[in-house]
């Protein structure tokens, strides 16, 4: 077996300055630092030339890393596999489910985040914690568990009622 | 999560079952526009009754039913919340002609049918726990058996004096549905359009409208459906929905049509351009004798199959009824809908990779032809198919399969080897069954079967077991 060579490190910074150190094979969790890493080159990676992850910052940041770090060895999943798991399932495995009980501020930054650093699994993990916050809740909890303003008037919630039921009844 | 861009809130209400999301279409204008394309991404157009009459999941059914013969009145309601629709479900009710012909002759062949265990009324006196006094009557239980099952037959006798009225009545309801559905047949068609125009359709499945009883008559509409011959609901659609499709310049992906007689299926420019693109046709088609290797009956089908030729990647041909069952004579022919009528040659699709077969008494050299003629079929499905050429059984099958099959599965009874010296017209066991489990394939036809589950065994090419594990 050949032996495994020390984890390459690399830089990132957040748009709030914080530069962190982190082993290549987690960073590449994300594919924008994966594309970027390709085109900085190796010879130019360095704490001083950090790269710069502009739309998050060093606490959500700090988050996002540690998620790469528990799941840097996931097997990169199918297209059918992810596709079959979207349709069957909103559970989410223990890890993840602790890792997302914060508050809801942190949970949608998280969820942008992991959109703009393009980590599909992140994201979906974090899509599927909103969704279970939503399932079973009548609108009015809907509203208030997301702050939602119900901006209908009487006749027109009836209609949205009316064409309810021209949907599927379960 | 108002704040969160339109793409990651549409992942998260994908995630979302249909009675969530209709309470996030409730919570506010924005989360309903934003919900309203994912909960009615399948339009579904249900008779009334349809959940009633099948009853396992009754869920999957919408509260709101619809009537053809007042399509155009749904649609016009349907139309703001169908432009995200992907799908289409078509089974609204249907009044089709000669349904009471066939109730009639229903009543009539039941007079014949042999009585079954679960006709048998024990109610009447008392049940079954009285059996022992009465004995001392004399009586046997043969004799008690016996007098149950005259008392189903005259029951059944009767059956057309005592609902003579009550037939009549419904009928004269049914007929002015029809006239409705005549009278409104232009809206429909319109309604119908700008539906299919609205929407970016990429399936679309027609379904024929399944009900319990009707004007106080108890029966259950697919005993009386599968007498038709000469109506087809689906096959009107087909031909309406195609019409539409043409009109409006769309071709769809997937096409399932259920219980259609594949006489029915008329040629048209209209019927051409909607078999164009599609990528997975699926039929289940009854009355089959026009398959038979003595018809000569000229189908439709191989005009339409060649124009869905280049695209086609999955074909299902599913016969029978509404649960499996064997034609009750004759081997059918494959050739009969996938034959060039010109030059009698096997159409070829260049993209099919799989084919699906259940319910068939085929002739093996038919369905090996069709399938030597297909360069990238991978995969195949039986069900129910049994092979009834003599000498040409599931061996020879195995070991006759193209060179591109990388699988195939089995489920349901199947069957080989004609017996020798039956002919045809003869119930469907004139051929063996074949249990895989108990007579698996020699090894010299290359494959290798895998149990799936308890009704599958898939087939893998002997020394190709582990791929794809």
């Amino acid at each position: 077996m050949a032996e495994s060579k020390p984890a390459q490190k690399i830089w990132i910074r957040s748009n709030d300055d914080k530069t962190f150190e982190i082993d290549r094979d987690v960073g590449e969790r994300s594919v924008l630092i994966k594309n970027l890493l390709e085109d900085v080159g190796d010879a130019d990676l360095s704490e001083e030339n950090a790269i710069p992850i502009q739309n998050v910052n060093e606490t959500v940041l700090r988050k996002v890393i540690e998620w790469c770090e528990h799941h840097r060895n996931d097997p990169p999943a199918s297209q059918d596999e992810e596709s079959d798991a979207r349709k069957k399932t909103t559970e989410i495995e223990e890890w993840d489910q602790k890792f997302m009980q914060v508050d809801q501020e942190m949970l949608f930054e998280i969820i942008l985040a992991a959109n703009y650093l393009d980590i599909k699994a992140l994201l979906d993990v974090g899509c599927k914690t909103v969704a279970n916050m939503i399932k079973g809740k009548s609108p009015e909890e809907i509203r208030k568990t997301f702050n939602i303003t119900n901006d209908f008037s009487p006749e027109e919630e009836e209609q949205i009622r009316r064409e309810n039921e021209w949907a599927e009844d379960r | 999560m108002e704040r969160m861009p339109i793409e990651l809130f549409r992942n998260v209400l994908q995630e979302l079952d249909p009675s969530t999301l209709k309470n996030v279409r409730l919570a506010s204008k924005r989360c309903a526009e934003l919900a309203t394309p994912i909960l009615f991404s399948v339009i579904k157009l249900f008779g009334p009754g349809q959940n009633v009459a099948l009853l396992f999941e009754p869920q999957y059914y919408p509260k709101r039913s619809v009537e053809f013969g007042n399509l155009h009145e749904a649609i016009a309601e349907i139309l703001p919340i169908a432009r995200g629709a992907t799908k289409l479900v078509f089974a609204p009710s249907f009044y089709r002609q000669g349904f009471w012909d066939d109730y009639r002759a229903y009543l009539q062949e039941q007079m014949e049918e042999p009585v079954d265990e679960a006709d048998i009324d024990y109610s009447e006196d008392g049940g079954e726990e009285d059996e022992e006094e009465d004995e001392s009557d004399g009586e046997t239980d043969e004799d008690r058996y016996e007098a149950r099952v005259q008392a189903v037959i005259a029951k059944r006798a009767a059956r057309p004096d005592v609902e003579r009225d009550l037939i009549r009545e419904a009928e004269e309801h049914w007929n002015l549905k029809r006239q409705e559905q005549d009278a409104n047949s232009e809206r429909i068609e319109a309604s119908l359009l700008e539906l299919i125009s609205c929407t970016n359709l990429k399936e679309i499945e027609l379904q024929e409208w399944e009900f319990n009883g009707f004007g106080g008559l108890d029966f259950e509409s697919y005993e009386i459906d599968g007498k038709r011959t000469t109506s087809s609901p689906t096959a009107h659609y087909l031909h309406l929905i195609a019409s539409c499709l043409h009109k409006c310049g769309r071709h769809v992906e997937k096409l399932y049509v259920h219980a259609i007689n594949p006489e029915l299926i008329q040629d048209s420019p209209a019927m051409r351009f909607a078999f164009e693109g599609l990528r997975h046709l699926r039929l289940d088609i009854y009355h089959v004798d026009s398959l038979l290797e003595d018809s000569s009956f000229d189908h439709a089908l191989p005009k339409l199959l060649e124009h869905a030729g280049p695209t086609l990647e999955r074909i299902e041909l599913v016969s029978g009824s509404k649960w499996p069952q064997l034609p009750s004579r004759g081997v059918r022919l494959l050739s009969k809908i996938f034959n060039q009528k010109e030059t009698n040659t096997i159409l070829s699709f260049p993209n099919l990779q799989s084919f699906r077969l259940v319910c068939l008494i085929v002739s093996t050299t038919s369905l090996l032809e069709f399938l030597a003629a297909q360069p990238k079929i991978t995969s195949l499905e039986f069900g129910y198919v049994y092979l009834a050429t003599s000498g040409m059984g599931w061996t020879s099958l195995a070991s006759a399969l193209p060179a591109s099959v990388e699988s195939w599965e089995i489920s349901g009874r199947l069957g080989q080897e004609p017996f020798p010296g039956f002919e045809p017209p003869i119930a469907y066991n004139w051929c063996a069954d074949w249990n895989y489990r108990q007579d698996p394939l020699p090894l010299e036809t290359g494959w290798k079967g895998e149990d799936v589950d308890q009704a599958r065994i898939r087939f893998r090419r002997i020394g190709d077991s582990n791929k794809g594990e």
